[in-house]
């Protein structure tokens, strides 16, 4: 380093330090002592999509965030979170972590790491006990900045009209980007809420989930994993703003707007127009949306499979009843994608058909606007694909397929696999579309017609097997399942072929032989019957593909593939380097007819599935 | 004074075959001659103008004929009595001036009727000798390779000027009218007649190519029978015919894998208070031929022939074969004049509504059509106000069932209802309405905004 420049630094760092003794207590928005309780307590979340921020909760180790942050980008299962995360500590101790549970409405995740030592958590405050102009600050990782700090006040206590299920807070201490999942504090110290999202393109607008909503949701994750709503399906409420009270003649309680036709609310009793005035033999009432919500919000945290009493007001103004009814709360089905929940149900996705459906729920009739027909909801027609030949459409419900009933994914998927088995040239598919009954007909293109595939896992632990198995089949191969006790666990449907124990396969009888399965796949590297495969089939040509931990399988069942270019999962790179293997690191690799992948994610495995389509094509 | 112009089709007169080929320019000359004196007298020259832009300040616009873009086109004489075909569709309340010269006379037209599926317009010129008109009946066709005069208008001498070309390819509009495609389009020639060698009509000129004669003859003899029975351009609105029916074209694997006509239509949905389903169609019916002709194509162009094919009207009869279960039946029904939306605006309490019909039932998939649908929410009204950001307390579509207590069933009882507030002079009113699939309660103050008599519903 230049002497001239080490001096100049010396000389500021001198000037500084001369400040810093030199600041007045009085000075600091926040007091020293707060600040140094909080900072250890806030940590930077990275992983192989984005990051933002979270805090500790616990000291072994329990960290809040948002859901938004640990999300992955799995569109087939949104609730798939990201699969590399790594907690960062204000010390720069770093920790893979692993993800409890999320929720994108509250937007609260539920993380975890393994520290060699007790970590400080955080203090909560009241957060029901807020006032309007209190001051207060934020901690987190704004575009990657590690412990920053902003202060301001809290702007409003009660904003509702962002469209969540619960109020939030809004505040002016500046959140960015990467602030997401930090805690807003008040002046003490205490977690107010969990900084979730800032208005775009306006100044200090930044919004908080309230402590108090965030813990409820951390008790879920922490005990089932998700968050499970308590509802009575289906009924909605206004609050009785001041007109509304006026033209019904009744000052307390909430309206109720709608009751979902042959619901369980319905069938308990409930009725549009009725006034709810009290809920269990406690009065409730809503004059504004936050007190709407607020009630809403205690009652979807209550246990489902628990009675409610719900007294309510009926008829005219002046002749009015009190009536009383009982229903059951009941744990909300799994949610679809609106608003800002990406939803809760996993799509089963045909690429090759570019077709996607997903189970349908009674809010997708409320959301979408959709009729009371049995079926699966169409989520997926791509352009250009033979679900769009066709003239399927999202949102169309398919009710029948080949002239068999799909009130479920399982239905459908058996009674599209069975004509993709048998290569129907048009399977004839039944739809709803709005109030519309159509039927079409879907031509699929059998690339790899009459292909003899063999998939090969442990049945243990069939990871991907089910995916693998129903692409290749929509591509028009013969698909049988393999694993060396014969009960591999894939979805495998009627007609798709055969489940056989790995003693009975020949490598020589397939076009290819494909080796799948999470990490107990390593138990193939020493199955004598697997190793016997791979080198029938590499004597014979074939082609032969792996799937993370099983692509060792190749090289020590037939040494000469060593030369071959291939990839494995991250944990499994050291086997094939011992191997002395060409192993390269890509998540997806082909060279002539061996193909593999990390199998990192979906994602991966679709690209992995594209490069054996392009191999078999290619080098017949 | 008659000028042969041969743009292509004239191979070197040089050489040892010179005389042979000098021979066969004389044949062709002599013979162009024939056929364009065969339609010379049915085409006229013809120019559009603004009105407004001539007049006002004699600025050249665009349309008027001292602009460089003169808009100019040939019209075909269909009677002797001035009624011209024009290869234009303009409104008969456009603010235009057709302007005609029949030889160096000029005249000016007023429009009878265009048709949109036709892409023409027939006008009228009045106080003229009898015209010659085309003949249209007995048209010919044109083979690829053939020769064809098309005569176009001058309107510098009041003369036709006349052009040789070849025939080179054939197609297809919309399935229903067969097109020419020739070697060369001399400029200005839309709307000219073209005809073969022996003087028969084959097609009119387009921009790019030549509609043929043959397959336009009966659809410009109904256009030209409606015309002269059209006495204004409100009766043009009256007129106007509506099926009712919600059509889709068959997919094509499934019409082949169930041996069904590839060119057919499903009925997704006939309309209650429509012809089509007072006929008997249902949805669910497949209609595989229109007026006693199969349908054509498929996909998407099989709905575009039908549409061009049935040319609707009020009055006109239509005839579908239908496969119902197997069996192709014929469904015969007359065309009915779509009943025109009725509105009604109550400013006061902040939106215009219209009656529900059992197509926007079905279109807009509502809850109910026991009501009547907003179609517009006045800006600062009390329908207009809510405590929720951004949103407003109605929106469009919604279904308004109960309004103050009462039954808004129909637009007859919605306007009881709003009569009935207004007498009340209530401050506040509850609305109650199906939007979508979920139904709600609206309170609307009504001190809210610009306050109003309400007569003006």
């Amino acid at each position: 380093m230049n002497p001239r420049h080490c001096l100049t630094l010396l000389v500021l760092a001198a000037g500084l330090s001369t400040v810093r003794a030199a600041a007045d207590p009085s000075e600091q928005a926040i007091p020293d002592e707060v600040v140094r309780r909080v900072d250890p307590s806030v940590v930077a979340i990275q992983h192989e999509r984005a990051g933002g921020s979270g805090f500790i909760i616990s000291a072994d180790g329990y960290i809040l965030t948002n859901g938004h942050v640990v999300m992955g980008d799995d569109d087939e299962d949104p609730t798939q979170p990201a699969k590399a995360i790594t907690v960062i500590l204000n010390d720069e101790r770093k920790y893979p972590a692993r993800v409890l549970g999320f929720s994108m409405d509250p937007d609260v995740a539920l993380i975890k790491i393994e520290a060699e030592r007790p970590l400080q958590p955080v203090e909560f405050a009241d957060s029901r006990a807020v006032q309007i102009g209190q001051r207060c600050f934020a901690v987190g990782t704004p575009v990657g900045l590690k412990r920053t700090f902003t202060g301001g006040l809290l702007s409003n206590v009660d904003r509702t009209d962002l469209g969540t299920e619960t109020k939030v807070f809004q505040t002016d201490a500046a959140i960015n980007p990467g602030n997401s999942g930090g805690p807003l504090f008040d002046r003490s110290g205490r977690v107010l809420g969990l900084n979730t999202y800032a208005s775009r393109g306006n100044n200090n607008i930044g919004f908080t989930v309230p402590i108090h909503v965030a813990l409820a949701v951390k008790e879920h994750l922490q005990t089932r994993g998700r968050f499970v709503r308590s509802v009575v399906p289906f009924f909605d409420l206004s609050e009785l703003y001041d007109e509304l009270a006026a033209s019904l003649g009744q000052t307390n309680g909430l309206l109720i707007t709608y009751v979902m036709q042959n619901a369980p609310a319905e069938a308990a009793g409930l009725r549009a127009g009725d006034i709810l005035i009290a809920t269990d033999g406690r009065p409730c009432s809503a004059r504004t949306r936050a007190e709407q919500l607020e009630y809403e919000w205690e009652q979807t945290i209550l246990p489902a499979g628990t009675p409610v009493d719900y007294t309510v007001l009926r008829g005219p103004p002046g002749q009015r009843k009190q009536v009383t009814v009982r229903a059951m709360r009941e744990a909300l089905e799994p949610l679809p994608r609106f608003g800002r929940h990406s939803g809760e149900l996993p799509e089963h996705l045909y690429g090759s058909l570019g077709l996607g459906v997903r189970p349908l729920v009674r809010l997708h009739r409320i959301i979408h606007n959709l009729p009371d027909a049995r079926g699966v909801l169409v989520t997926t027609a791509d352009r250009g694909s033979a679900a769009q030949r066709a003239g399927l459409r999202e949102l169309d419900i398919v009710t029948h397929v080949a002239g068999q009933p799909t009130p479920t994914v399982q239905a459908f998927a058996t009674a599209l696999e069975r004509e993709l088995a048998a290569s129907t040239k048009a399977i004839e598919f039944t739809l709803v579309r709005g109030r519309a009954n159509i039927v079409t007909a879907l031509a699929p293109f059998y690339s790899l017609r009459n292909r003899e595939v063999v998939l090969v896992a442990p049945s243990h632990d069939a990871e991907y097997v089910d995916l693998l198995r129903r692409e290749l089949v929509a591509d028009g191969a013969h698909v049988d399942l393999a694993s060396p006790d014969g009960r591999i666990s894939g979805n495998g449907h009627a007609g798709t072929g055969k489940h056989l124990p790995l003693p009975a396969i020949r490598g020589t009888n397939y076009a290819l032989v494909l080796f799948a399965g999470g990490a107990g796949a390593r138990d193939l590297w020493a199955n004598p019957d697997a190793l016997r495969v791979v080198s029938e089939a590499a004597a014979a040509g074939r082609h032969l593909a792996a799937v993370g931990p099983a692509t060792a399988v190749l090289p020590l069942g037939a040494p000469d593939l060593v030369t071959k270019k291939m990839t494995t999962s991250k944990e499994d790179s050291a086997k094939l380097l011992g191997l002395k293997a060409n192993y390269t690191g890509n998540e997806v690799e082909s060279d002539g007819k061996v193909i593999t992948t990390t199998g990192f994610d979906r994602s991966t495995v679709r690209r992995f599935l594209s490069a054996i389509e392009q191999s078999l094509l290619n080098n017949s | 004074m008659l000028t042969a112009t041969l743009l292509t089709g004239c191979g070197s007169l040089g050489g040892p075959d010179a005389g042979q080929g000098r021979n066969a320019f004389t044949a062709l000359q002599r013979a162009t001659t024939v056929a364009g004196a065969a339609v010379r007298d049915s085409v006229v020259h013809v120019k559009l103008q603004r009105k407004s832009a001539g007049e006002a300040d004699g600025y050249a616009s665009a349309f008027s004929s001292a602009s460089a873009s003169v808009p100019s086109m040939n019209g075909l004489v269909l009677t002797a009595e001035g009624h011209i075909l024009l290869p234009e569709t303009i409104n008969p309340k456009a603010d235009l001036r057709i302007l005609v010269w029949v030889g160096d006379e000029e005249h000016v037209a007023r429009v009878l009727k265009s048709d949109e599926s036709l892409g023409m317009s027939i006008v009228k010129i009045d106080g003229t000798a009898p015209l010659a008109p085309a003949k249209i009946d007995g048209a010919a066709s044109l083979a690829p390779g053939e020769w064809a005069v098309i005569a176009t208008a001058s309107d510098e001498t009041g003369d036709f000027q006349k052009f040789t070309s070849l025939s080179q390819n054939r197609g297809e509009i919309g399935g229903r009218y067969a097109l020419y495609q020739l070697t060369t389009l001399p400029r200005d020639a839309r709307g000219a007649p073209v005809v073969n060698l022996e003087g028969r009509l084959v097609g009119l000129c387009g921009r790019v190519d030549v509609l043929a004669f043959a397959d336009l003859a009966d659809d410009l003899r109904s256009f030209l029978a409606e015309a002269t029975g059209v006495k204004s351009s409100d009766d043009e609105d009256e007129s106007r015919g509506w099926l009712g029916v919600l059509l889709e074209p068959i997919n094509k694997d499934l019409a082949r894998a169930r041996n069904l006509p590839v060119a057919s239509l499903w009925v997704l949905h006939a309309d209650a208070d429509g012809p089509s389903a007072a006929a008997g169609l249902r949805p669910g019916d497949l209609i595989v031929g229109l007026n006693g002709q199969p349908l054509r194509f498929s996909g998407p162009r099989t709905q575009e022939f039908f549409m061009k094919s049935c040319r609707p009207r009020a009055g006109r009869p239509f005839a579908f074969d239908v496969v119902r279960q197997g069996r192709t039946i014929k469904i015969e029904g007359t065309m009915t004049r779509r009943p025109k939306p009725e509105f009604v605006r109550a400013e006061d309490i902040g939106f215009t509504v219209t009656a529900i019909t059992d197509m926007d039932v079905f279109a807009r998939a509502l809850a109910t059509r026991e009501g009547v649908m907003v179609t517009e929410i006045l800006g600062g009204s009390p329908a207009a106000t809510s405590s929720r950001f951004g949103q407003t307390l109605l929106i469009r579509q919604d279904v308004i069932v109960e309004l103050g207590g009462r039954p808004t069933r129909t637009l007859a009882e919605f306007n009881a209802a709003v009569d009935a507030v207004r007498k009340a002079k209530a401050p506040t009113i509850l609305v109650r309405y199906w939007r979508g699939p979920i139904s709600g309660f609206a309170g609307l103050n009504l001190r809210i905004g610009e306050r109003d008599s309400g007569d003006k519903s």
